[in-house]
């Protein structure tokens, strides 16, 4: 009796033992990083900087993981006024994206967005641009001059050149230093860390990870003032060997819609928002700019008038308006109908408002 | 004992194990309420099938985007449009209704007493009962999955499936993606499965246990609709379970449903243990 019970014990523990092991192996799972840092050859910022511009890889295949957490109320997108293109990017600010990444050779790359059941993606091969849509079931196709040659800057630069320059360039503003190497996608890496100089700036922190091996940025994350991960980018599984070619070929299946790019449809992203004449004025610079739209005699819809109701309201010498504050970026609109924003604190938006 | 009565003894135990094993199936599946249940996951993918054609004749042209609306060029997508719809209710359910009558049923018509007269130890005895669970699992999901192939395609006619990413994979290729969908579904529920041998060895109920299990299926599905609660997201068995869509992109992407398939065995092995905690020292009255 006595051996079966002992028997029957050893077989709970290993029981027990089986349970917590799964359990910890999920946890791994889930917060791969938490391993002691690599010890690695100390680098200066400059010298980080020269061997990222100077890295050379045949190719890669990697998976990266966005994270969001601006402290934005959780809005409706649909009833957002501006059309697609407004509340889709405010889609992609806000929440978690998983974005597939390849590169084969600088004319050879493809990104594709893989949230939830659809996906969005952009493929370059050779001179052929697609973007599709499986949501949309929409395919655009651009094809690049082949003669056209990138713009040459004003003065050539070797890239040693070109750091130091940018190096002393944000140098007033900005503290740059090498520190705290950990792990992304379970690879050692270097963290370049911007730390801007002005207090009224909502940054803390901006953390660049780069691959210690293949001198590859594999990740980034915005700290914000009260120490959270405002936006972190950050690779989950990455592979440096070349992907196939047959990844790179798209061919817009049958029965979908294709619009033919030409240069005055020129993607999305960099049309001019419509019906904008005023351009905003920018005060200050650095971190801690602030951008003003000018009064505007539109009334914004109903919707939004809602949505700008339930914020609490605020008065000083500029004017009166409504304030928005979140954990990385504050707004301010007045009643006049002037935007502020900037990655600041309040109180230096309303300086902004106020110098004007 | 000699070595070759040794062997003898082992081979017998095995050979018990099996007969018990294929008893249990043949039960499971001789059970009217279970013939039923099977018939009423296929009546539902047929349903959704009949529902699409319908709107596509009085719609014709007007296509979304998702797995359901891709339906109507490809009849193959009906499995996985079945899958992605009643994996949300329909099969935990079904799970739920096995796992309430794997222990409890037993116990509330008094024959789990006769069951541990048979030649198997008590952990074996569970053992059979979770492989039962999981080949229910596997049944549920594969008729759900093959049933909207077939209906989907004298419905719609079947082709080249046009992959997530825009591309085109022929039809062995699907439908071999289809059957991998299954088995990683199966996976998930039979997870959920391990939660119900655990809740049904501390009842003599049977719906009690049933309800229970689809309650926390159900409650689970809740969480992980809530997106003030996305930290806790990675940790819901259900989180990953419609991952399976990843197997429609080119190339598959397996990440998700890795992460998934160490969710899933993580569930099982502690719900499994924790069964087995309960049921080897319980007192069997009935």
């Amino acid at each position: 009796m006595t051996a079966t019970r002992g028997a029957a014990g050893r077989r709970t523990l290993w029981l027990v033992a089986a349970g917590a092991l799964a359990a910890a192996g999920i946890t791994g799972l889930m917060a791969r990083g938490a391993v002691a840092d690599p010890t690695l050859p100390p680098l200066t910022p400059a010298e980080l900087l020269a061997k990222v511009a100077a890295a050379d890889v045949d190719g890669m295949s990697a998976t990266f993981e966005q994270r969001s957490d601006l402290g934005l109320p959780t809005l409706p997108t649909s009833s957002l006024p501006d059309g697609e293109d407004l509340s889709s990017a405010i889609a992609l600010l806000t929440g978690n994206h998983t974005v597939r990444v390849w590169v084969a050779a600088p004319d050879k790359a493809k990104v594709a967005l893989v949230d939830g059941s659809t996906e969005s993606a952009a493929i370059r091969n050779g001179n052929e641009v697609w973007l599709w849509s499986s949501e949309k079931q929409q395919a655009k196709h651009a094809t690049l001059d082949p003669s056209a040659k990138p713009t040459p800057t004003a003065t050539p630069m070797s890239p040693s050149e070109a750091i130091t320059k940018f190096l002393d360039e944000i140098e007033p503003t900005t503290e740059v230093t090498t520190s705290g190497s950990g792990y992304v996608a379970g690879r050692a890496v270097y963290q370049l860390v911007l730390t801007p100089k002005d207090d009224a700036s909502l940054v803390a922190q901006v953390r660049v990870s780069v691959d210690a091996q293949t001198f590859v940025p594999l990740g980034a994350r915005v700290i914000a003032d009260d120490g959270t991960d405002a936006i972190s980018v950050a690779a989950t599984s990455v592979d440096f060997t070349r992907p196939s070619d047959d990844v790179f070929a798209f061919a817009p299946p049958p029965g979908v819609e294709v619009t033919e790019m030409t240069k005055d449809s020129a993607p999305s992203g960099t049309e001019k928002p419509k019906g904008d004449a005023k351009e905003p004025t920018v005060h200050g610079t650095g971190w801690t700019a602030v951008a003003i739209s000018p009064a505007s005699t539109e009334k914004p819809d109903k919707e939004l008038t809602t949505i700008l109701e339930s914020l609490p309201e605020v008065s000083g010498s500029w004017g009166h308006g409504r304030l928005l504050s979140t954990a990385l970026v504050t707004a301010v609109v007045t009643d006049d109908g002037r935007v502020a924003i900037g990655a600041v604190t309040p109180e230096r938006i309303y300086a902004a408002l106020a110098e004007r | 004992m000699s070595a070759p009565e040794a062997s003898v003894a082992v081979r017998q135990r095995r050979g018990s194990f099996g007969r018990l094993f294929v008893s249990e199936l043949q039960l499971v599946f001789g059970r009217r309420r279970n013939q039923v249940g099977l018939v009423v996951l296929l009546g539902l993918v047929t349903m959704l099938g009949v529902a699409l054609k319908v709107s596509q004749l009085r719609h014709p042209g007007a296509r979304g985007g998702d797995i359901i609306s891709a339906v109507a060029g490809n009849g193959i997508f009906l499995g996985f449009a079945g899958l992605t719809i009643e994996i949300a209710l329909f099969l935990p359910l079904a799970v739920s209704v096995l796992a309430g009558d794997a222990i409890a049923g037993e116990a509330n018509l008094g024959t789990l007493r006769y069951l541990l007269t048979s030649p198997v130890s008590r952990v074996r005895l569970l053992a059979v009962k979770a492989c039962a669970l999981g080949v229910g699992s596997l049944v549920g999901a594969l008729v759900v999955a093959l049933g909207g192939v077939l209906v989907g395609t004298a419905l719609f006619g079947a082709g080249p499936l046009i992959t997530l990413s825009g591309s085109r994979i022929g039809i062995g290729d699907g439908l071999l993606r289809l059957l991998l969908a299954v088995l990683y579904v199966t996976v998930g529920l039979a997870a959920l499965g391990m939660i119900g041998l655990f809740v049904s060895t501390l009842t003599e109920q049977p719906i009690a246990a049933t309800v229970a299990t689809a309650m926390v299926s159900t409650l689970l599905w809740i969480l992980d609709a809530v997106p003030q609660l996305d930290w806790l997201h990675p940790w819901l068995l259900v989180d990953r379970w419609s991952a399976f869509i990843d197997l429609l992109r080119d190339p598959i992407f397996t990440d998700r449903m890795v992460t998934g398939l160490w969710v899933d065995l993580a569930y099982g092995v502690v719900f499994f243990g924790a069964a087995w905690l309960r049921f080897r020292n319980k007192n069997i009255t009935s």
